[in-house]
């Protein structure tokens, strides 16, 4: 009816390749994978001989991998013993923590200069003095992780805390809540959305201080793999360890993701 | 009664509340200001126990305001508020009060938004009976089925129902209300507002409601009484005793010459205020100067 020939072909059923054309775009999201691959693949064949022990061929690797896959899971059983207390330590202290200061006055006042201050120290130069402090590798580990991901959580928390909506706190005032059942049942609920996020900057912090605390004084661990594999200079292994480290981090964050789903249902 | 402070306004401590009667709801010479502006100026009324009082105003009348100074929720610049003749000096659990939208918290389920106020007004009861009083308050406003709901997933009006469920679970004598239906469609507002009237007048004794609204047709359907607020600064420009017989119907209210006679009135005093705004120059100028 009166449509033009241009508009006609805009608006009429996609062609028939259109099959392939949709498996192939929702797959672009693999292309920087495979072009990764190509250019690995192709720089571990075409250098000179005397650099190609530092680019193992893909399938090397791979076979590497499959080797010490026994090794990796025990080194991840190693590092999830770091790991979990020293984050889930964090995550309770910097949530609570931060939404008891983010509703206490006074308390914002007399600790907020404090967080300002060392709040931004980066954590790595924890980790001589740690080690020296406490008693064994696995204790000063753990204090590290808890450092480093206390700040993001904690800073979060209390942010998320300070911007509890205007409504919320006079429906809170309006059914007599007593400051206790306020931090319980209103203002920890509200920040939820911010600790969430705080989290997740803190399990990105965990994975760093977790492996670079590995490359100081650990017997096992992923962070210990990589650096003892480099030290024999068995690249394929190592370059396995990098990936398969990289893997449980993404599976970590995964999770972490959709807990955060599942826990926060409402709109916000 | 005895004005017994009459001079600045400042001088007037709101927590002293001698002179104020023993009963009912009571304001004298109520004075706010926000960031140097005076927001309500001179304000004083009495509301009896068990009366419906609707409050009206244009926006910028402060009646938002002095609705939250009557809940405890602002302190008052000058002046005093006492119910019962006790000062009010903070939120009670005597007076229940309704906000326009988002009185209930998104992340609990309807039945223990309510339960939260059932727990509140009589402590010591165990959760499952807390929720089972939170269901019977629940049915109330016909939302009997509802509580296992998220506030999300329940429209506006089931939710400005949830409220009014919650603050009947409070037990308060006051009931203040904030523009509660303002964000409802026509046909939900005249069904909440029959459902309001209805709960009203079955409870005995009656609660005391403060109803702020900026319908002149919500307010006079209501009210025993209508308040009218000017604006910049929110002052009490009128008062109109509505004797309309209750129960009252919309549609046989809204018929009658006497309401448009009533609803006459009331234009009368908002046009008479324009008028003196005009002149005060506080009135938008033709270059935009005022808004």
């Amino acid at each position: 009816m009166g449509i033009k020939k241009s508009e006609r072909a805009f608006i009429s059923p996609a062609p028939k390749n259109s099959r392939l054309f949709s498996v192939l775009y929702s797959l672009r999201g693999l292309t920087l994978f495979a072009l990764a691959l190509a250019l690995w693949g192709s720089a571990s064949w075409l250098l000179p001989a005397k650099h190609q022990y530092l680019f193992p061929a893909p399938w090397t690797t791979a076979l590497a991998l499959w080797e010490s896959l026994p090794e990796l899971l025990r080194s991840t059983w190693s590092s999830f013993l770091i790991l979990i207390p020293g984050y889930f330590l964090a995550v309770v202290l910097g949530a609570g923590w931060g939404v008891v200061v983010g509703s206490t006055k006074w308390l914002q006042a007399l600790f907020i200069p404090f967080a300002r201050v060392a709040a931004p120290v980066p954590p790595t130069v924890y980790v001589p003095y740690a080690i020296a402090l406490l008693p064994n590798f696995r204790s000063s580990a753990i204090a590290i992780v808890l450092v480093a991901a206390f700040w993001p959580v904690f800073l979060n928390s209390l942010a998320g805390t300070v911007a509890v909506s205007e409504r919320h706190r006079d429906n809170a005032r309006v059914l007599g809540f007593g400051p206790f059942e306020y931090l319980r049942l209103v203002a920890f609920p509200a920040a939820l959305p911010f600790i969430f996020s705080g989290m997740h900057v803190g399990l990105g912090m965990s994975f760093i201080m977790l492996t670079v605390s590995e490359l100081f004084g650990a017997s096992s661990g992923l962070g210990r793999f990589v650096q003892y594999y480099a030290d024999f200079a068995d690249y394929p292994r190592m370059v396995a360890g990098i990936i398969y480290t990289g893997l449980v981090t993404f599976l970590s964050m995964t999770a972490l993701g959709s807990l955060e789903r599942r826990v926060i249902f409402w709109p916000h | 009664m005895s004005i017994l402070n009459a001079n600045s306004p400042a001088s007037a401590s709101p927590a002293s509340a001698d002179g104020a009667p023993s009963q009912g709801l009571w304001v004298d010479k109520l004075y706010f200001a926000y960031d140097k502006v005076t927001v309500l100026e001179d304000i004083s009324l009495t509301v009896k126990e068990g009366e419906f009082v609707s409050l009206l105003g244009a926006s910028g009348s402060g009646k938002t305001t002095l609705l939250r100074l009557l809940a405890g929720l602002e302190r008052p610049a000058g002046g005093r508020i006492s119910w019962r003749g006790q000062a009010v000096t903070g939120p009670s659990l005597q007076r229940g009060t309704v906000f326009q939208e988002y009185s209930l918290f998104p992340w609990f389920r309807l039945r223990d938004n309510v339960a939260l106020a059932v727990t509140k007004a009589a402590p010591g009861r165990s959760k499952n009976e807390c929720r089972k009083m939170a269901d019977d308050y629940l049915a109330m406003v016909g939302l009997g089925d509802a509580g296992k709901k998220y506030p999300h997933e329940l429209s506006g009006g089931m939710r400005q129902r949830g409220a009014i469920a919650r603050t009947l679970a409070l037990g308060s004598p006051v009931l203040l209300m904030d523009e509660p239906f303002g964000a409802l469609d026509p046909a939900n507002r005249i069904r909440l507002q029959e459902l309001l009237l209805g709960i009203w007048m079955e409870s005995f004794p009656r609660r005391t409601v403060v109803f702020v609204t900026h319908d002149i047709d919500e307010a006079i359907f209501l009210g025993d009484r209508v308040l009218i607020l000017g604006s910049s600064p929110g002052r009490i420009i009128g008062e109109i005793k509505l004797d309309f017989s209750r129960p009252r119907s919309s549609a046989g209210l809204f018929a009658s010459d006497q309401f448009r006679s009533v609803r006459a009135e009331i234009s009368g005093y908002y046009s008479r205020d324009a008028y003196r705004q005009m002149h005060a120059g506080l009135y938008v100028t033709s270059s935009g100067e005022g808004i």
